[in-house]
């Protein structure tokens, strides 16, 4: 759609503006910062409008709009889960995880961990199992889960922290302060 | 509230719930969107969710401001590279009529004067001022799109 016009796009904004913006809020949960994540979806759109599906405007649109809400969302939890003086855990590759949680799963028995990741809730519960019980590099599990391979690191990354934290409630192995 | 199936998609109660506005807290929210980012078929039932109910208003439109911006980014990115063609061409011209240009054309003009030049060296001698005349008016127009594009890029509202 690369002959689109200025008319054309306006009149794409009119159109897709509150569809946008509600899915913009409904994930961010701030007005203000669901504003200024509309409008980059649509300063997106616009830069990438050549690559516009005829006939799915409203997908594309949602699927940009839902990438800007989770970068923004990222970032946030960053910054919320981030302690001072410690490494942040979150999006680490695989094997750069912090120290605190490697140690952890390393030394619980093996039957602890695969019982403990059965437990797990998805999304967390399909990544552990790959990566940690079957030993699949992220890529691999990336393909095998049809996920992106940064999704998988990040989602792996969360999935050792909660096991470490149920290992530690479960009095399976000492308490190990972050 | 299980948020994901087993299969790793989403359930038809987290899609419900984020449609209505429900909060499912920071985790759940960065959860969700971190799998409506890839996955086709929940995003899908995401936006059937939505088109089922009355969707937000911003309090501020981007309708207009969305131009301005587009505008800012546009002039932006043609003036670096207007910035980077200009400091191009000049490093070219400098080069073209400092080293090489005296000394190729010293050299041709020399030969030329000794009337021992072959016709390939010739035929170089009188090109060559053709060629910096039609670089001059090359530049021009180079120019005078620039000028004509970002006349053209004015907000008309």
């Amino acid at each position: 759609m690369s002959d689109m016009t200025k008319e054309s796009f306006s009149q794409l904004v009119i159109q897709y503006e509150r569809l946008v913006y509600t899915i913009c809020f409904q994930l961010v949960r701030d007005s203000a910062a669901a504003e200024d994540l509309t409008q980059e979806t649509f300063l997106s759109a616009y830069i990438h409008r050549d690559k516009l599906p005829i006939g799915y405007e409203r997908q594309w649109l949602a699927r940009i709009a839902t990438n800007k809400a989770k970068d923004y969302l990222q970032s946030a939890w960053r910054r919320h889960t981030v302690l001072p003086g410690l490494p942040g855990d979150e999006g680490f590759p695989n094997g750069q995880a912090p120290p605190a949680e490697e140690i952890v799963l390393q030394d619980s028995g093996e039957a602890n961990i695969r019982n403990l990741i059965e437990q797990l809730k998805e999304p967390y519960r399909q990544v552990c199992q790959l990566c940690l019980l079957e030993e699949k590099r992220p890529e691999e599990a990336a393909r095998i889960l049809g996920r992106p391979i940064k999704t998988i690191h990040t989602q792996l990354s969360r999935g050792k922290r909660i096991l470490r934290e149920n290992l530690e409630r479960s009095g399976l192995h000492g308490t190990l302060s972050p | 509230m299980e948020r994901f199936r087993p299969d790793g998609h989403l359930t038809n109660t987290a899609l419900l719930e984020l449609s209505q506005n429900q909060d499912p807290g920071q985790l759940g929210r960065l959860e969700i969107a971190e799998h409506l980012a890839y996955c086709d078929l929940c995003l899908q039932r995401y936006t059937d969710a939505l088109a089922c109910v009355p969707l937000l208003t911003p309090e501020k439109s981007c309708q207009k401001s969305i131009w301005r911006r587009i505008h800012s980014r546009t002039i932006r990115l043609l003036t670096s590279r207007y910035a980077t063609a200009v400091a191009a061409v000049g490093l070219a011209l400098t080069l073209l009529w400092s080293d090489i240009g005296t000394g190729f054309t010293g050299q041709l003009r020399a030969c030329w004067d000794r009337k021992n030049a072959s016709p390939e060296t010739r035929w170089s001698l009188q090109i060559l001022p053709d060629f910096s005349e039609n670089l001059d008016q090359s530049i021009q127009q180079l120019v005078t799109g620039f000028h004509g594009l970002f006349d053209s890029m004015q907000p008309t509202d």
